[in-house]
């Protein structure tokens, strides 16, 4: 039901605020170099804007066969038919987003073995968790690190995409270390190849698989 | 069908005064008489405004009173609230029906006879029309629309229309007069020494002016 077996091994993830293109163009840049997961978060954007965004993404994701998933917002999910939500952490419960749509991918943002572990009791599909490594976009938050990876990983049965200082090398370790995928923002959002910088992380990830 | 838009909506504010929580005022303003109560606060998460407006429901509920939720018709629909209110840069109508079917109220805010129109026809339950007067709740770009804006709104749809924006208990008969059939305030309960009684008046000079009125649509 859930086509966890189908599940890509990349999430990317919009910044359109520091995009140097826009974001439908973006997108199709994603898509068409291979990125079959997408997560729209704009959290700066009325929830006007953001359905009129997602609408348009649903289009050309659903061009390609890619996932889309919102963040946060459910009702703009349901509205344009996306493949789910990426819950953050104080988003709304997981089990009132499964009963506002059975079939939904539902992704959560932890932040620690705790919560990774409550995530999974309560019928998330999938963990994202973070950060990993320094980033930019978290700069006052000590990175929590690959142990931290692979406990969680090694204590929760649904797949876990590790976020925050993701490029191809560091993808490399984090699958090494148990998780199923990475998430990644800047390293797409603001490739002045976005192409390329796509192909890059599938490549690496898929070199890991194989080798593994 | 749901029962129709009419009476006092009071939209619980927790910016311009701290003296009580979002369920405490709506308490207060249940007990005046108010017969909307309108959930807004875009600081929360979803988390927690989840948890409020499900505690809402419970509240508003045990006073037979409608609930409605701005903005997130996820949240609206979760908690089983009335139904949802949309402002102009809000989730569009349809996409909001799409989620809550027809069971529940869909509000539309409108700043102009165009936008009302529209709203309506893309099947908005009610318009919240303003503002009608200068305002300080909120940081407004356009200027204040004025009672003949009101009145001509009032006069070209079919829906239910309430009135918002700088409503007083000063000036809120003059705002009555147009025929509209509701009120919307957040000031003048919120801030008022005792929002209950505020709430009482402003609820007392509607019942009054909805007779009124239906009294002079009997006569023509």
């Amino acid at each position: 039901m859930k086509q966890i077996d189908a599940l890509p091994k990349l999430m990317i993830i919009t910044d359109s605020a520091r995009m140097q293109v826009p974001l439908p163009k973006w997108t199709e840049e994603v898509c068409a170099a291979g990125g079959r997961l997408i997560q729209l978060r704009e959290k700066h954007l009325g929830s006007a804007q953001l359905y009129y965004l997602a609408s348009t993404l649903r289009c050309i994701t659903m061009r390609y066969g890619a996932k889309l998933l919102i963040n946060d917002r459910a009702d703009v999910a349901w509205a344009t038919e996306a493949d789910g939500v990426v819950v953050p952490e104080l988003g709304l419960p997981i089990e009132v987003v499964r009963k506002l749509h059975a079939k939904w991918l539902i992704a959560k943002s932890v932040h620690d073995l705790a919560g990774a572990k409550a995530a999974e009791q309560s019928g998330a599909d999938l963990l994202i968790f973070g950060h990993i490594f320094k980033t930019a976009s978290k700069p006052n938050v000590a990175p929590r690190g690959l142990e931290a990876l692979k406990a969680i990983t090694e204590q929760v049965q649904i797949p876990v995409f590790a976020i925050g200082g993701i490029t191809a090398q560091t993808a490399r370790q984090c699958l090494e270390n148990g998780a199923f995928g990475v998430a990644v923002m800047s390293e797409v959002a603001l490739a002045e190849n976005i192409g390329q910088a796509v192909h890059t992380l599938l490549q690496a990830i898929a070199d890991t698989v194989q080798q593994s | 069908m749901h029962q129709e838009i009419s009476g006092l909506c009071v939209i619980t504010d927790t910016t311009t005064q701290k003296r009580y929580t979002h369920l405490q005022l709506a308490e207060l303003a249940m007990r005046g008489g108010a017969s909307i109560i309108q959930l807004r606060d875009k600081h929360l998460s979803a988390k927690e405004l989840f948890a409020l407006a499900v505690a809402m429901r419970t509240l508003t509920m045990s006073f037979g009173r409608l609930f409605i939720v701005n903005d997130r018709a996820d949240i609206a629909l979760a908690a089983d609230a009335d139904g949802v209110h949309l402002g102009q840069t809000d989730l569009p109508i349809p996409a909001a029906r799409k989620i809550l079917g027809k069971g529940k109220i869909i509000g539309a805010t409108a700043s102009t006879l165009e936008e009302a129109l529209a709203a309506q026809q893309q099947g908005a339950d009610y318009i919240g029309f303003g503002h009608i007067f200068p305002t300080s709740s909120k940081e407004k770009p356009t200027p204040a629309r004025g009672l003949a804006a009101l009145q001509e709104v009032v006069a070209a749809v079919k829906i239910p229309v309430m009135a918002i924006g700088g409503i007083t208990l000063e000036n809120a008969a003059s705002v009555l007069e147009t025929g509209v059939q509701s009120l919307a305030v957040i000031s003048a309960v919120s801030t008022a020494e005792s929002p209950q009684e505020a709430s009482a008046k402003l609820s007392a000079l509607i019942k009054t002016y909805t007779e009124l009125h239906k009294v002079h649509r009997k006569d023509s």
